[in-house]
């Protein structure tokens, strides 16, 4: 039996870094509690990935992950910037910009990521067919009243 | 809520209303078994699932509570909202596969049924129906309340009346057409919410005078306002991404979709399309919100006795009438699209779950009496709605934060890791029903707060996953070996 999985090797990191966030979270340093909020989404999605389609995902992820902190680190260092004039930016100042013009567009890039892996390395049509074939019902499942 | 006396509005509500029966009758006829009661018979085509998924999430709470959050503290609940454009695709990742594979190959229709075929014994299961039953109960209860309160705005009918009327029609296409009914209304729901949302985003923006008179306004008003962490502050913003996000995952109205496609390779359209489509909801919660408020600051709008008040009275007094009825039609979808979900999860866990869990088997005549369930469950929370305020209001705080700490490491993480068991999936379930109830209860009776504004939900999601995963570590030497050899075969896919 196959127990060598990427989860066993990342879901230990997970637990660490929870701990980490939750002590991060009662000592109010969210600063950092937002810096490593993008390395416990990067985990999970890795988990999920699993090992194939991980290894493939993990070169765009690892360009998105600076990318999302820079983006977090500009509205960090924007923020107390309030006096004066705003320097909007399609109605919202510069800080918050970053949030909504960088940071929510990140999230479709995950479902693309998915979609764009899916068939090669997600859930390749061979692999499918093999567990339908040993395991699968035949038919979607239809129990009777 | 204003009392609307519209008649176009009315109408729209009405015809609305009419339709979900239409679709009651439709999906009573091809409703046999429980599978298809509690599944739709795994026979969904990917459009249905995105919309049934995107609908069921975006409860009332989207478009009437986000509105007002924003109205009140700006962009704190940006967070909120955008963390579901992240979240909804994780949960095709970490979830879909493994799920919809699992369902493949022996009966499994709820999400205590995949926790059964996991990890084995009777006490995983049981504690996550008693997980989703809480969960249920809470949300349930608000989201029929607020069928009650935008009814009563709409007809002008006292409180009563105007439940009989929603939950009647509620009522029939849950029992008649069980998921089946809620997931092709949740299709119609979820098209009425986008297109309302498009229009709204519009006529809100250009109301308050265009997207640089608000910026300018707010900013003027409180530069923290419009700052990237609103005035609930960074810790507060920053942990509701964390529960939204990594929680969303956890939601299981939004997860047991997945079991209910029928060509698992539409997936991949599942995880692509569902985070966009929310994302256009958003506009409607953002926008609402900030033009609302620069109203009030410019002295067009008199002040709100309270901020809920900022969708309804927007509506009302800047948007054209046909256009208010289109969003009141569709305000009472985002409520009833919900609400759907939650009685089917809620009739499963009785019907199914629990008796599972105790007896080793569900009752017999399951359909029949997941329909006796689902008609029992939503007389109890309109009863509960009705006479018990406090314990709805307790119980819908506590819904999300419960769901993500006790769903997302059995069932995100569980699936997806070996080494995971029983012990630790009980022990996190505990811990987070537990942590949840005791400090949202400290915190209403101010005997203690999490510091720094840390959400109860985030903490104890996280506290929840770092128990799942110490009890699964230190407590299976062996590496976890002992996995049946499908679900062994569907983690290795």
């Amino acid at each position: 039996m196959r127990v060598s999985q990427t989860g066993n090797r990342l879901v230990p990191i997970l637990g660490l870094l929870c701990g980490v966030l939750l002590a991060l979270g009662l000592l109010g340093s969210w600063a950092w509690f937002g810096f490593l909020t993008w390395p416990l989404i990067y985990l999970c999605a890795a988990i999920g990935f699993g090992d194939e389609a991980g290894r493939k995902a993990i070169w765009p992820a690892l360009v998105i992950m600076p990318v999302a902190g820079a983006l977090l680190l500009g509205a960090i260092l924007l923020t107390e910037q309030s006096e004066g004039e705003p320097g909007l930016i399609l109605g919202v100042p510069l800080a918050t910009a970053f949030l909504i013009y960088g940071i929510w567009p990140l999230g479709i890039f995950l479902g693309v990521l998915y979609f764009k892996a899916f068939d090669r390395y997600v859930l390749p049509r061979r692999k499918l067919d093999a567990f339908l074939s040993e395991y699968g019902q035949g038919e979607s499942d239809r129990s009777p009243d | 809520m204003p009392i609307i006396n519209s008649p176009l509005i009315i109408f729209c509500v009405v015809s609305y209303l009419a339709l979900c029966f239409g679709i009651g009758i439709w999906a009573m006829r091809r409703t046999h078994s429980s599978s298809d009661f509690f599944l739709a018979g795994k026979s969904l085509g990917p459009v249905v699932v995105v919309f049934a998924t995107m609908s069921s999430i975006m409860s009332g709470f989207g478009f009437v509570g986000g509105p007002g959050l924003v109205f009140e503290s700006g962009a704190s609940s940006f967070w909120m909202t955008f963390a579901a454009t992240f979240s909804m695709p994780l949960g095709a990742v970490l979830v879909g596969k493994r799920l919809r594979l699992m369902a493949e190959t022996r009966e499994i229709l709820t999400l205590p049924d995949a926790v059964a075929a996991r990890y084995g014994g009777r006490w995983p299961r049981a504690a996550m129906a008693l997980a989703i039953l809480l969960g249920v109960l809470g949300y349930l209860g608000t989201q029929v309340m607020a069928i009650g309160i935008v009814l009563v705005a709409v007809l002008g009918v006292d409180l009563p009346v105007a439940l009989l009327i929603g939950l009647g029609v509620l009522a029939f296409y849950s029992i008649a057409g069980g998921i089946m009914a809620g997931v092709y209304t949740d299709l119609f729901q979820g098209a009425l919410m986008i297109g309302a949302s498009l229009a709204v985003f519009s006529y809100a923006i250009s109301s308050a005078g265009g997207l640089d008179q608000i910026g300018t306004t707010l900013w003027q008003m409180d530069a923290s306002f419009l700052g990237p962490w609103g005035t609930r502050g960074p810790m507060m913003s920053l942990s509701w991404f964390v529960l939204f996000l990594i929680g969303g995952v956890g939601q299981p109205h939004g997860i047991t979709k997945f079991m209910m496609l029928k060509n698992i390779g539409n997936l991949k359209w599942v995880g692509l399309l569902t985070g966009p489509c929310y994302a256009v909801l958003s506009l409607l919660w953002v926008s609402i919100g900030l033009s609302m408020r620069t109203l009030v600051e410019q002295g067009v709008q008199a002040p709100l006795d309270s901020p809920d008040l900022a969708a309804p009275v927007f509506l009302l007094n800047y948007a054209p009438e046909w256009l208010a009825g289109v969003v009141f039609a569709a305000l009472l979808a985002a409520i009833m699209s919900t609400a759907d979900s939650f009685l089917n999860l809620g009739a499963a866990s009785v019907v199914r779950d629990i008796p599972t869990a105790l007896l080793g088997r569900p009752l017999e005549r399951e359909l029949f009496w997941s329909r006796i369930a689902t008609g029992v469950i939503l007389v109890a929370s309109a009863v509960f709605a009705l006479y018990m305020e406090n314990l709805i209001a307790l119980l819908g705080t506590f819904g999300w934060g419960t769901f993500a700490a006790a769903i997302f490491p059995s069932i995100a993480i569980g699936l997806n890791w070996k080494r995971a068991n029983g012990a630790a999936c009980v022990a996190s379930i505990s811990v987070s029903i537990l942590l949840n109830f005791a400090l949202e209860l400290s915190a209403k009776y101010g005997l203690y707060q999490l510091p720094y504004g840390m959400n109860v939900g985030c903490f104890s999601l996280l506290a929840s996953l770092l128990v799942f995963i110490g009890v699964s570590w230190f407590s299976s030497p062996d590496g976890g070996t002992d996995l049946p050899a499908d679900v062994n075969a569907a983690m290795d896919v």
